[in-house]
């Protein structure tokens, strides 16, 4: 058996309705149980690449494929979207188009009905996965009755029950507020820790990822792999402004500061972060010498609203 | 500009909408310019407070940019030419005139956003309260819509804006109405709100990673390094952009 879960060699494709290839030369090897994250700005390729593992491409979308592309070892073009789907699960951006039970619970039970799971079994693995998830309560809720970040762990235990190798997220954070983003993120990575199986998130908010480790960042922008390396290398090059993807804030802060980015400071977190004295006192100097925004002209008052109510 | 935040189901949207007069208050008064508001009509608020809902889609109606971004005036009974005239005049602000004759659905998801925001701002009204206006965008396209809003507001029309986006609060808003639960928990600026544990979590925010790294840092008060930051931001590197 292969060590990679993943494996694009010389890749390139092209959608039947475009004139230009979408992704060029892709080489790109994911091992079992890593954790990546692809980053670009819209258009680079991203979706395509998602797209591609999960077998939307060429089962939905058509186009030509050169180069060659291995999931656990096996050419994706000799496999069925069936076979797919047992390795990789995908966690959609709009959880709303994931949804195909009445409840939560029908809606986890699907992957298992397809598979011809006795009832009991059946059972017995929605309650384990609705467990894991924080779902308990709700198996008998509706959609419509789940928030966003809800419907996302529906979602997320609708792959989970099918003990797959790979979970790819598309844009995980699109939907959510930021402080369920944030859990979104952790439960990722619990998830991660406790199936063993790969990883991969679909993002460009770089900093709200990072906000749990990731093992490397592919950087991708017009249809080609600018970078492939770890975080740290990562935010310590030009590839992101170059590329048009924003770098955390801390960072930022840190550039206008003078202090210099390095791998050798752990950039990727702020909890690993190493600033010497003099890089603090370069911070606190940049903080204490910013000119002020004389921008404070009076505003008249346009829209006043008194002791409003709305039922 | 305001940025007005919170939880989803916080009744941010649901403000707007009685600001706007699709739905009518139970009790208390809205003043605009000092005027109530109440014995105006949706269509008569619309001329004062123009509203942008989050997705282009379900706003655009018309098969041609031109008609989309004329459609109000149209239906407000303005003569052609003059039609013809404020059209263009609103297309060229929004960087849309090159495209007038364009269908809408040659355009991307960014470019459609523009549309609605033009077609609104051609009534010319003072404010214009927008729902998520970079909502699916990278940061490119962020930036673009940003700037674009930030020209508008230079102008002097008044920009309110629902998100849910840190960033584009701490870059843009000058201050922030934070909404839990169906009520108004904070009114103040956003580095103010963004270092508030309280506030944050209450209103399901995120503190600033800006602000760890103040306190990483031994600086004295964090909050004012997040405004300091902002303001570095604003007058140094924003206007290269």
């Amino acid at each position: 058996m292969s060590d990679y879960i993943i494996e694009f060699k010389n890749f390139g494709f092209k959608y039947r309705a475009q004139a230009e290839p979408t992704l060029y030369n892709i080489d790109l090897k994911i091992k079992k149980g890593e954790k990546i994250l692809i980053a670009g700005p819209s258009g680079c390729g991203k979706s395509t690449i998602a797209s591609l593992i999960n077998g939307l491409i060429p089962f939905s979308y058509k186009g030509e494929m050169t180069g060659s592309l291995l999931i656990n070892g096996k050419e994706s073009r000799d496999m069925s979207i069936f076979d797919i789907s047992h390795i990789v699960g995908t966690v959609l951006q709009d959880s709303d188009a994931q949804f195909v039970g009445m409840t939560v619970a029908e809606d986890l039970a699907f992957a298992l009905e397809n598979d011809c799971i006795h009832q009991d079994r059946m059972k017995e693995r929605v309650n384990e996965v609705a467990k894991i998830l924080d779902l308990g309560d709700l198996k008998n809720h509706a959609p419509s009755e789940l928030s966003g970040g809800q419907k996302q762990r529906v979602s997320v235990g609708g792959v989970m029950v099918s003990d797959v190798d790979l979970f790819l997220f598309d844009e995980p954070l699109a939907n959510l507020d930021p402080k369920t983003g944030k859990q979104a993120i952790e439960l990722i990575d619990e998830l991660q820790k406790r199936t063993g199986a790969a990883v991969i998130i679909i993002e460009h908010r770089i900093e709200d990822v990072l906000h749990r480790p990731v093992d490397r960042v592919i950087l991708l922008n017009e249809g080609r792999i600018v970078s492939d390396t770890t975080p740290d290398e990562l935010l310590s090059s030009q590839n992101l402004e170059m590329c048009g993807v924003r770098e955390p804030l801390y960072l930022s802060a840190l550039k206008y500061a003078g202090v210099p980015i390095e791998p050798s400071i752990r950039p990727a977190s702020l909890n690993d972060l190493v600033l010497s004295n003099e890089d603090k006192d370069k911070v606190n100097y940049f903080y204490s010498h910013v000119k002020k925004n004389k921008d404070t002209r009076e505003n008249e008052e346009m829209l006043t609203v008194k002791n409003l109510s709305f039922t | 500009m305001v940025a007005i935040v919170g939880t989803n189901g916080a009744g941010k949207s649901t403000f707007s909408k009685v600001i706007c007069g699709m739905e009518k208050e139970n009790a208390g008064e809205i003043l605009f310019c000092g005027k109530n508001f109440a014995d105006l009509s949706i269509k008569e608020r619309a001329e004062h407070v123009g509203y942008v809902m989050q997705n282009p889609n379900q706003m655009i109606s018309q098969v041609m940019i031109f008609d989309e971004v004329a459609m109000g005036l149209r239906l407000r009974g303005v003569p052609e030419d003059e039609v013809k005239e404020r059209v263009e005049k609103t297309l060229k602000i929004c960087g849309l005139y090159k495209m007038r004759n364009w269908p809408v659905s040659a355009l991307s998801y960014g470019q459609k956003k523009r549309v609605t925001i033009c077609s609104i701002l051609v009534l010319e009204p003072e404010m214009i309260i927008l729902d998520e206006p970079t909502a699916g965008q990278d940061y490119r396209n962020y930036t673009r819509i940003m700037e674009f809003l930030k020209g508008l507001n230079e102008r002097g029309i008044t920009i309110v804006m629902i998100t849910h986006d840190m960033h584009l609060m701490l870059e843009y808003a000058d201050r922030s109405i934070v909404f839990s639960e169906g009520e108004i928990i904070a009114d103040k600026s956003c580095a103010e709100v963004l270092t508030d544990k309280e506030t944050v979590d209450k209103a399901s925010l995120k503190e600033t990673s800006l602000y760890h790294l103040a306190l990483n840092c031994g600086t004295e008060d964090g909050t004012a390094f997040v405004q300091n930051f902002i303001d570095y931001e604003r007058g140094n590197v924003r206007k290269d952009v």
